[in-house]
């Protein structure tokens, strides 16, 4: 098992986890959203109708997979520690702040990397506000910010999140008109849910070996010269890389399908993503990963990404796609409205505001 | 014998622990209590480039790494 915390082997768990993606994508995915966490709770969200937004409704099996497949490896390999108690409602708002500014990007890191290899321009601009993200949340790290210790708790905490998801998806098997299912637009494009499911488990196998993390990666570049979590993403984005050559799906445009050009937003918004993801130790996968190993922490803030992701839409917070002009319709630019664009702004001033609220030291 | 208890905290806060010490006093030798095994990889990793040797001791639940 040595080998997988080398470079070497952290590139070849992020190939695995490449080549899982592009058949997920070959499967019937939407193309540049093969595996999305912002999204795919998004539609989860929307499935048990807890917002209306029709065209993104869909109850995504790979959302599932990760949870139960890192909770699946943890107990195996001895790794799952049941811990909760690091300022349980600061993260809870912390991932409803990361949902709704990835929704105003239109995906989290992820989608970002995948968006980038297909040629995408506009999430390059996203990039480079989630490095600037990323590096600010550094600073305070490295001026002592903390959201406090977590402590150990009885082991069945860590239990629930991973069983209650199962028991969900195994209504959504059982009884499907329990939930609802878009017939248009992104969130009726999947692959069949047992390749679904298949893959999140190995991707949440993957991700809880290899510590992938797409904030992560950055943040040890700029605190540690450490590129060993940069090794998972560049397998990642290499493999994608070369499926959208071969299938013809690589294109350089101002943006690619749900996508906008509205860039000084997608800097803003992933800017918030990159500082907020520092600032809860770890990026939306991450944050399922760590909530699947016994983190009640992470658990809330996937709960908080879940009431977001409803929050964003029932709220309009979540960026409309860009369309361009055809012989029907015409040109949209889409991007956030206003209250988008406000949401993101008041974000970067309380993840400030939390980033000096860390830096105080614990009373023992 | 320096006892650096780093147990509970999010990632990287451990290991920035680990190097604030490591910068005070190099040839200090450490003891790092942590509660995760991906925190145990990232100390033994980071003592590892430090040119330090690691050892690692399972107590109950957490995890003993000697720096030195």
């Amino acid at each position: 098992m040595r080998f997988f915390n080398t470079k070497k082997g952290l590139l070849t768990l992020g190939i695995i986890a490449g080549l899982g993606t592009a058949l997920l994508a070959y499967l019937g995915n939407p193309k540049n959203m093969a595996f999305c966490i912002a999204c795919f709770i998004r539609d989860t969200a929307g499935a048990m109708k807890f917002h209306n937004a029709e065209v993104v409704q869909y109850f995504r099996p790979e959302i599932v997979g990760i949870i139960f497949g890192s909770f699946l490896i943890s107990l195996f390999s001895k790794e799952y520690r049941s811990t909760a108690g690091s300022s349980p409602v600061i993260r809870f708002f912390l991932g409803v702040i990361m949902m709704n500014c990835a929704l105003v990007f239109l995906g989290c890191p992820l989608r970002m990397i995948l968006r980038m290899s297909a040629g995408d321009i506009s999430s390059y601009f996203g990039l480079v506000g989630f490095i600037a993200g990323i590096a600010t949340g550094a600073f305070f790290l490295r001026k002592g910010f903390s959201l406090g210790k977590a402590y150990t708790v009885k082991k069945e905490n860590g239990y629930a999140l991973p069983i209650v998801v199962v028991a969900i998806f195994s209504l959504v098997i059982a009884v499907p008109s329990l939930f609802a299912f878009s017939e248009k637009g992104p969130g009726s494009m999947h692959a069949i849910w047992i390749a679904s499911i298949v893959v999140g488990l190995l991707f949440g196998v993957i991700a809880q070996r290899s510590r992938m993390c797409f904030a992560g990666s950055i943040r040890d570049i700029i605190l540690l010269k450490d590129f060993r979590i940069f090794s998972v993403i560049g397998g990642i984005f290499i493999v994608i890389l070369a499926y959208n050559l071969i299938t013809n799906n690589f294109k350089l445009v101002a943006f690619g399908p749900i996508a906008h050009a509205q860039n000084v937003w997608n800097i803003l918004s992933m800017y918030a993503v990159g500082f907020c993801a520092v600032l809860l130790g770890g990026c939306p996968l991450r944050q399922l990963v760590l909530a699947g190993t016994g983190s009640s922490d992470s658990a809330i803030t996937v709960l908080g990404m879940f009431v977001g992701a409803a929050f964003a839409h029932n709220f309009k917070i979540a960026a409309g796609a860009a369309a361009a002009k055809t012989a029907e319709k015409a040109a949209v630019s889409g991007g956030p409205g206003i209250n988008g664009q406000i949401f993101v702004i008041v974000s970067i001033v309380v993840l400030f505001i939390v980033a000096f609220y860390g830096l105080k030291k614990e009373k023992n | 014998m320096k006892e650096l208890d780093v147990r509970g905290l999010s990632c990287p806060e451990p290991v920035l622990i680990l190097q604030d010490a490591l910068k005070k006093d190099k040839s200090e030798k450490y003891t790092v209590l942590a509660s995760e095994a991906h925190v145990v990889k990232n100390i033994e990793h980071f003592a590892c480039s430090q040119g330090k040797k690691t050892s690692v001791k399972e107590v109950g639940l957490d995890y003993e790494i000697t720096v030195e």
